[in-house]
């Protein structure tokens, strides 16, 4: 008896499988064949680089992974411009490109491999990046001579509207994959800034890189960036920086996508051979706020008003002061009133891009003015800084940046190196040299910058003496720090 | 011999070995209370009252601490953090009997305060302690600390000096955030100091007092510190006289030749090394430098090879009259230059703080000694110390740390300027009030509210 139930039971379920093999779903269907498509053309990048995990750390070289998407036949491989983003220099925003933690202290890639998902794998090198679609490029350089790949077609006319099904193809990393995930989705919505594209839901772990397709397949979107609940990465709230310090989530449920006609043009232009900087016009902003306008009784009701003005920065050569208030851009209003406002306004500096002249307009005292701006390549910052490590001394010192400058209040013609790993005290010295000093002798001999430290160092190394002194300097304090070498 | 005799012999031994051992206990034990009695009279417990400013705030806060009569007068003499500041302070003496006390002057560089007794018509002054001289004390001899820890009133320990130069590094600070200590060695014991101590006499068998117990070090037991009492009667002396201490700064700070000496080739050249020279000091406009070796000041030999001999060298400097033109004697790469330089006042190293109930925050003027320690360019503006939470300060962003520079874009540079713009705003109920801070090297323009709830 017992044993005829179990016998029902089982051919009931036989039966409803049954059922579901004879009619398939369409939809299943459907992603199935977007998932053998897209595995021919998106790839997983593996790149060595130099990161920092913290500003206590000196730079180290790891191994980092990004996604990729093949544009070419002959192996032209598309990745997101996040592989260049300095930490400090991710344009804030809803919207902004996050890495995660690392900050990427050179853009350099020395090496790197891009690798399929049949698992074959090709050494590739880094063209550079596409400043107008804001994306970079490997090229697949050895090996594939014989192979043809199958590009990604972005194209115009793909728009998409809020409430769409689409489908998230991204690349399932480490440990399970590579292997590419699809995933059903819907468009949320549309965004205007910092940049024109539209929001989707999705899961993956990593997005950045991802496509959105439409149900038949077509290219509608490449997922850019996450959104990160953070307003201002340069918000001077201490709230805020720390949620930026530590490992944020890597996704929220949420990724941001440029449409597909963004890309349209993506590798016919030649990249650029050498990174492009990105403009800057070396100021800090504080956005004016409709109450700020109305109690200063400006004549406008929005701007920005400049909290600080770098010096020898693009905005100081155009006359720009403390105090100022930007209220025109190339003749358009410049928008902003909040926080989150500035985005806009930075990114369109950003994209300008070093060398391009822009027109100011500018109130002084309540007075307006013009004025006309280049932006600069940005200088590199203490994030971005170069290192130099003295093993024998257990010392790491970094360049003299002009974010340390203004943070110090030091006039532009002092000099030194900064010290990023003090070297352990042998004995009670209540001197103590900290992270952050400013190094201005070693071995009794000025030191400029990083070169004149290796070149002192250079010598000590040729003279192995059993004592090196080192003179540091901490706000209005300065102290002597004697150190012993370890030449062995 | 008999097993008899020498079993007698050897008891015998013993017993007049107890009887010596006894002998002598029993003098130190005479000596203890024969010291404690001459000191118990003049102690006292004391009962600061004294706003505190936290989070923003100003509040009234009680405190408790120790203190002995020094004088005939009836001068009290206990901490600076314990006394320091106080708006009332009830003074209980050892007969139990509560008596007012006023503040007469306070010293936070040498932690020392001193109060006086307000007797009633009538009430006889108590006996006052002996002052002892801490110059003699030695390692190993015995002493007593007295006074009200965990406000356990007239409470006694005792142990032996621990050392008698310590060292504590010259940017330890009071909670109030002043530095102290600078021109002192310590005398370190193991006599008990717990939190309440503060103030109270350490005290030698002789019954005469020869440091002032001032703090005992966290997580650490049997280790204590006091202020030598040398040092306390030259503060005390002056605090009586004139309310405060005057002091000489040339703004220069010193560093022991210790682990310097190859690098200054030292073993010919004793002094002590020149670590940093102030921006825009006396000794800065003479042309001294950092490095520089200083080896005679006023004509006295200086030298310091460890850093223990530092605080001498700057109270040498605090010493010299105000004003006066001093030869200081310098080496610097083999050859030994001579510079007249002329000594400055040193200026109090914090400044009060004040409320600005309706905006919401406490704000301290900018001390030189202020300004050095955030590294700023300048000493204009006022310093917001603390912001209310969730008050109006707060909700404009304001923090603890801004510099207030001007207000409605009138400059402001000091805390007597913020009180008057402030007083006027008040007065007026004025809407939003406009601050221009600088937070670190740039400026951020911050508009508040102000409550005018009470």
């Amino acid at each position: 008896m017992r044993t005829e139930f179990v016998c029902v039971a089982l051919s009931a379920l036989v039966a409803t499988v049954g059922v579901a093999r004879v009619a398939p779903d369409e939809t299943a269907e459907k992603l199935r064949s977007i998932e053998s498509h897209y595995s021919k053309s998106m790839v997983q990048v593996r790149y060595r680089q130099q990161v920092s995990r913290s500003t206590a750390e000196p730079p180290a070289e790891e191994e980092l992974t990004t996604t990729g998407v093949v544009v070419t036949v002959d192996g032209l491989v598309m990745v997101s411009a996040i592989i260049y983003e300095p930490f400090n220099q991710v344009p804030h925003g809803v919207g902004i490109r996050f890495p995660g933690s690392v900050n990427r202290a050179l853009a350099k890639i020395p090496e790197a491999h891009v690798r399929f998902m049949d698992g074959s794998e090709y050494p590739a090198t880094l063209l550079g990046r596409d400043p107008d679609a804001d994306v970079a490029f490997f090229q697949i350089d050895e090996g594939a001579e014989d192979v043809t790949f199958v590009p990604v077609v972005f194209e115009a006319g793909t728009d998409v509207t809020v409430g769409e099904e689409v489908v998230v193809v991204s690349l399932l990393g480490e440990p399970l994959g590579p292997a590419i995930a699809v995933e059903l989705s819907r468009v949320q919505a549309m965004t205007m800034r910092p940049l024109s594209g539209f929001m989707v839901a999705t899961g993956a772990s990593d997005p950045v890189g991802s496509l959105v397709v439409s149900r038949e397949g077509t290219v509608l979107g490449y997922l850019d960036a996450l959104t990160v609940p953070v307003p201002d990465t340069r918000s001077q709230n201490p709230l805020a920086f720390l949620s930026i310090m530590r490992d944020l989530p890597k996704g929220v449920g949420r990724g941001f996508a440029r449409p597909a006609r963004d890309f349209v043009d993506a590798g016919v232009r030649i990249p650029d051979a050498e990174p492009v900087r990105r403009g800057w016009l070396g100021v800090e902003m504080q956005p004016l706020s409709r109450e700020l306008a109305s109690h200063m009784r400006l004549p406008v009701d929005s701007g920005i008003l400049l909290r600080y003005v770098y010096r020898n920065s693009p905005a100081e050569g155009a006359g720009l002061e403390v105090g100022d208030v930007l209220f025109e851009l190339e003749g358009e209003p410049v928008d902003v009133n909040r926080d989150e406002d500035l985005g806009t306004f930075a990114e369109k500096l950003l994209r300008a891009g070093a060398g391009a002249s822009l027109e100011i307009g500018y109130l002084r005292k309540g007075a307006p003015a013009t004025t006309t701006v280049q932006l600069a390549p940005a200088p590199r910052s203490a994030r971005e800084a170069e290192t130099v490590k003295v093993e024998e001394l257990d010392l790491t010192v970094r360049e003299l940046t002009y974010d340390y400058r203004a943070a110090r209040f030091l006039e532009p013609e002092r000099q030194g190196v900064v010290v990023v790993q003090p070297p352990v005290a042998v004995s009670s010295n209540r001197n103590r040299v900290a992270p952050g000093d400013l190094l201005v002798r070693f071995d009794d001999e000025p030191i400029a910058d990083l070169a004149s430290f290796r070149a002192v160092l250079a010598n000590v190394r040729a003279r192995q003496p059993d004592e090196v002194v080192l003179f540091v300097e901490r706000g209005r304090e300065s102290f002597f720090f004697a150190v012993k070498p370890d030449w062995d | 011999m008999p097993l008899k005799d020498t079993v007698a012999w050897v008891f015998g031994f013993i017993l007049v070995t107890l009887v010596a051992v006894d002998g002598s206990a029993q003098t130190l034990q005479q000596q203890i209370l024969d010291a404690r009695d001459k000191v118990t009279p003049a102690l006292v417990n004391v009962q600061p009252i004294t706003d505190v400013y936290s989070s923003g705030e100003r509040r009234s806060s009680t405190g408790v601490g120790s203190g002995f009569i020094f004088d005939a007068d009836g001068h009290v003499i206990t901490n600076y953090h314990v006394a320091g500041k106080a708006k009332r302070l009830i003074i209980t003496l050892s007969n139990k009997q509560r008596v007012p006390g006023v503040l007469i002057g306070e010293d936070p560089l040498t932690d020392i305060a001193v109060l006086r007794l307000e007797l009633a018509e009538g009430q006889t002054m108590p006996a006052h302690v002996a002052l002892g001289d801490s110059d003699e004390l030695s390692v190993g001899q015995y002493v007593m600390a007295l006074g009200s820890p965990l406000a356990l009133q007239r409470s006694l320990s005792f142990g032996v000096v621990s050392s008698k130069d310590r060292y504590l590094s010259d940017s330890f600070k009071l909670l109030t955030g002043e530095k102290t200590g600078s021109f002192n060695t310590w005398i370190q014991t193991d006599a008990a100091i717990n939190p309440g101590n503060s103030g109270g006499p350490l005290v030698n068998l002789k019954g005469e007092v020869v440091g002032v117990n001032a703090r005992g070090a966290f997580g650490a037991s049997s280790i204590g510190f006091a202020i030598p009492i040398n040092i306390v009667k030259e503060v005390a002396a002056q605090l009586i006289e004139t309310g405060h201490v005057d002091r000489s700064w040339l703004g220069l700070t010193f560093q022991p030749r210790e682990e310097l000496a190859q690098y200054f080739e030292a073993e010919s050249v004793p002094g002590v090394v020149i670590r940093s020279v102030d921006p825009d000091s006396p000794a800065e406009r003479v042309g001294i430098r950092a490095g520089d070796m200083l080896l005679a000041y006023r004509g006295e030999r200086m030298s310091a090879q460890f850093t223990e001999e530092l605080p001498l060298i700057y109270k040498r400097i605090a010493d010299t009259p105000i004003g006066s033109e001093v030869a200081v004697a310098i080496a610097r790469g083999g050859d030994v230059l001579e510079f007249t330089v002329t000594t400055e006042e040193r200026g109090a190293s914090r400044s009060d703080e004040m409320e600005f109930e309706s905006w919401g925050f406490t704000a301290r003027g900018i001390t030189r000694e202020l300004a050095r320690e955030f590294s700023l360019p300048d000493n204009l503006g006022v310093m917001v110390a603390g912001v209310k939470p969730n008050g109006v300060a707060f909700h404009g962003q304001l923090f603890a740390g801004d510099r207030i520079v001007a207000v409605e874009d009138e400059p402001i540079e000091d805390l007597a300027e913020l009180r008057s713009i402030y007083r006027s705003f008040d007065d007026g109920r004025t809407d939003a009030v406009l601050l221009t801070v600088m937070r670190r090297h740039s400026r951020r323009w911050i508009l508040i509210e102000p409550s005018y709830e009470n």
